[in-house]
């Protein structure tokens, strides 16, 4: 259930949606799953905000995220390891408190209501639009089994060997984003961090 | 009055790189939806919050947009979608893992 909840958190975030992020929240609190957000999807909401992005100038979505009992993931590369394991020395335990860089101090606006009429008339368009996005993610999907196809008659070995090497050396890249399932296998890595937000 | 304390660690080198990626794909225990797939499950899930819904609707999104809509589905309480989203997936329903 936790893997549900987020996935669908990352997709409401993903998606810019302010309130489904605070439902799925408030669900997943309320039958008392405690669910993680990664660096990544954090740091898409806070681009959300800037000028000329989808939720320019609304800070609500990351106002609900740093409200809610979330536990960050950070991948531990090259460039941040160092910080992490002064933070790791002067913390004790697994769940480390960072105060690095506070995202609550930003101030904004709440998010608008959306009104009944304004949805009924988005409404047809929205179905428009999807129909478009669909035919983009059937192309997408069949460019890449195309590749996939064309990659897996000419793979030796040698990329797969290659980014298995770059793992192990921590090489900032694709290994950055690892998933926490992998991660979980070998915790002598300990490769993510988990943060608690505090309620005192 | 609860002292609430928050904060994420941000490498600012690494946040640049992020903005570069721009979330085209992203990554969710193991599998991973692309940022479409995600938005068309949320604009599905707000149609059906509306009450202009469809169930047809269901039949052309992608799978990784009905794993998403699943939980969409659970967290607003919308039973009937939850269902419909069950059929439609099928054996499909493991969101990404097989031991789920």
């Amino acid at each position: 259930m936790r893997y549900l909840f987020e996935l669908t958190l990352k997709a409401a975030v993903a998606g810019c949606d302010t309130e489904l992020t605070r439902t799925v929240l408030h669900y997943a609190k309320k039958h008392n799953y405690l669910i993680s957000i990664d660096e990544k999807t954090a740091m898409h909401a806070l681009f959300s905000t800037y000028h000329g992005r989808p939720m320019a100038g609304d800070y609500s979505l990351l106002r609900v995220l740093t409200d809610c009992e979330l536990t960050y993931k950070i991948a531990v590369t090259e460039v941040n390891r160092e910080q992490i394991e002064e933070i790791r020395r002067r913390e004790s335990g697994g769940e480390i408190k960072v105060n690095a860089f506070v995202i609550q101090s930003l101030n904004g606006s709440r998010a608008t209501s959306k009104t009944a009429s304004r949805a009924n008339s988005r409404a047809g368009s929205r179905r428009e639009e999807r129909r478009s996005k669909q035919k983009l993610v059937l192309e997408l999907e069949s460019e890449a089994k195309v590749v996939a196809k064309s990659k897996y008659q000419h793979d030796d070995g040698d990329s797969q060997r290659k980014l298995k090497d770059q793992t192990e050396r921590g090489i900032p890249g694709e290994s950055m984003f690892l998933s926490s399932e992998s991660l979980e296998e070998d915790p002598s890595k300990d490769m993510v961090f988990g943060q608690q937000i505090q309620h005192g | 009055m609860k002292n609430k304390h928050n904060s994420i660690l941000v490498d600012f080198k690494r946040l640049r790189q992020i903005d570069g990626e721009d979330f085209r794909d992203s990554y969710v225990q193991g599998g991973k939806f692309s940022l479409i797939e995600a938005e068309l499950a949320v604009e599905q899930m707000h149609m059906t919050l509306e009450g202009q819904g469809r169930i047809s609707d269901l039949r052309d999104l992608p799978v990784n947009s009905l794993k998403i809509l699943l939980g969409l589905a659970l967290t607003n309480q919308q039973e009937y979608l939850f269902d419909q989203v069950c059929l439609r997936l099928g054996e499909d329903i493991q969101p990404f893992l097989s031991s789920f």
